[in-house]
């Protein structure tokens, strides 16, 4: 019964029934609710969640963007001092390269001047290359005006570098055996067409 | 059918009325929050009305005796004024719960510090003082104990009524005051019998 009257108040238990008493005069005397605020507030639900989740959908975009143009601009700008160096490497030893197969073969005068015209146009090939990437570089950093681009820290090491020039040697070389080949060819034929119209 | 088996049958069937009528109350504090949401001041009347005595036990564990009214009221209006931050509409018991126990202890995060009345100053009211003596016997137990001896024996609410409001299981409501009950003796000097 005692533990009865603890839980549901069934039962007896003096001692209880005496704390209840005496603390009764502490029990909550009934009074009006509060006074509400007059303007009612609007009961959105989940509207923190929702405005931080688009917040960092939004951040995440951004941060993104930023991150492409960065990688991007980096990538272009170790394009064109990849031009660069090729320019300063590879043209004079295009050119040596030239000389020395002129050489061993004794040509005439005028395949030695056909080969400086070629290395001639060679540069200037490549000038026109340096002269029309600037311009977008410059283009580059207008667009990233807020952006701070980075120059590029990691560059090829020597021996890729040296790997890089090896090719583009032998892609130059290649290619200006293959001028000669049509040059000789076309040559034949002109001698061909001078002789049929001389007979 | 022996006695026993009928006992038990009886005992199922009352436990399971129990439940069934606390399902129902619950389902109706939550018509009264979506009542509320919607702008019906008429529903958070009723709702000071059902909870206004577990907020005042559990604020009077804490606070002195003068100030538990107004932190009750502050503790409403915090509530209506956070309702939307409510998620389980069920759960408004153990949330006003809370809140009440958040608004106690910054209470006293702001009160400037006082010192109560001398026992002479005070009258002499002999009922009053031995149940000031009670009161403080029971504050000095352990927070969960004193919280639900103060809504049993201060607010006059059954075990069941304690678990419904706080949101705590029969169980769990039931072992806390017997274990407070327990304690309360030994500090009071009451010879269990």
């Amino acid at each position: 019964m005692k533990e009865d009257y603890l839980w549901n108040k069934t039962g007896e238990d003096p001692e209880i029934e005496r704390l209840e008493n005496a603390l009764a005069v502490f029990r909550y005397q009934e009074t009006a609710p509060p006074a509400l605020p007059a303007k009612i507030i609007p009961f959105e639900r989940n509207t923190p969640r929702g405005f931080f989740r688009l917040a960092f959908a939004f951040a995440v975009c951004v941060a993104v963007a930023i991150i492409s143009l960065g990688v991007w601009l980096q990538i272009s700008s170790d394009k064109i001092e990849v031009v660069k160096d090729s320019t300063k490497t590879i043209a004079p030893l295009i050119a040596k390269k030239l000389v020395d197969e002129t050489s061993v073969k004794k040509p005439n005068d005028s395949i030695v001047e056909k080969v400086k015209i070629q290395k001639q146009t060679a540069e200037r090939k490549i000038i026109k290359v340096r002269k029309v990437v600037q311009p977008i570089v410059r283009q580059n950093k207008l667009i990233a005006r807020n952006v701070e681009v980075k120059k590029p820290t990691v560059r090829l090491t020597k021996e890729e570098k040296f790997a890089y020039d090896q090719l583009m040697l032998a892609l130059s070389i290649t290619s200006s055996k293959f001028k000669l080949v049509r040059d000789k060819v076309e040559g034949v034929e002109m001698e061909s067409i001078v002789r049929k119209n001389g007979q | 059918m022996t006695e026993s088996e009928m006992t038990g049958n009886l005992f199922l069937f009352t436990n399971a009325a129990a439940t069934a009528t606390a399902e129902e109350k619950v389902k109706a504090e939550a018509r009264l929050v979506e009542r509320v949401r919607e702008g019906d001041e008429e529903a958070f009347n009723e709702i000071y009305k059902i909870f206004a005595p577990m907020v005042h036990g559990i604020v009077l564990a804490r606070v002195p005796l003068d100030e538990a009214s107004d932190i009750v009221q502050e503790v409403f209006l915090a509530a209506y004024k956070n309702l939307h931050t409510l998620r389980d509409k069920n759960a408004l018991g153990a949330w006003l719960a809370m809140i009440a126990r958040n608004r106690a202890t910054e209470f006293y995060r702001q009160a400037k510090p006082t010192e109560e009345l001398p026992e002479e100053l005070r009258g002499k009211d002999d009922s009053k003082t031995e149940a000031r003596e009670i009161l403080t016997a029971i504050r000095a137990l352990p927070e969960t104990y004193k919280e639900t001896l103060i809504l049993r024996l201060v607010e006059g609410m059954s075990g069941q009524e304690i678990a419904e409001r706080c949101g705590l299981t029969p169980e769990s409501a039931r072992v806390n005051l017997h274990r407070g009950m327990k304690l309360l003796r030994s500090k009071l000097g009451i010879a269990e019998k």
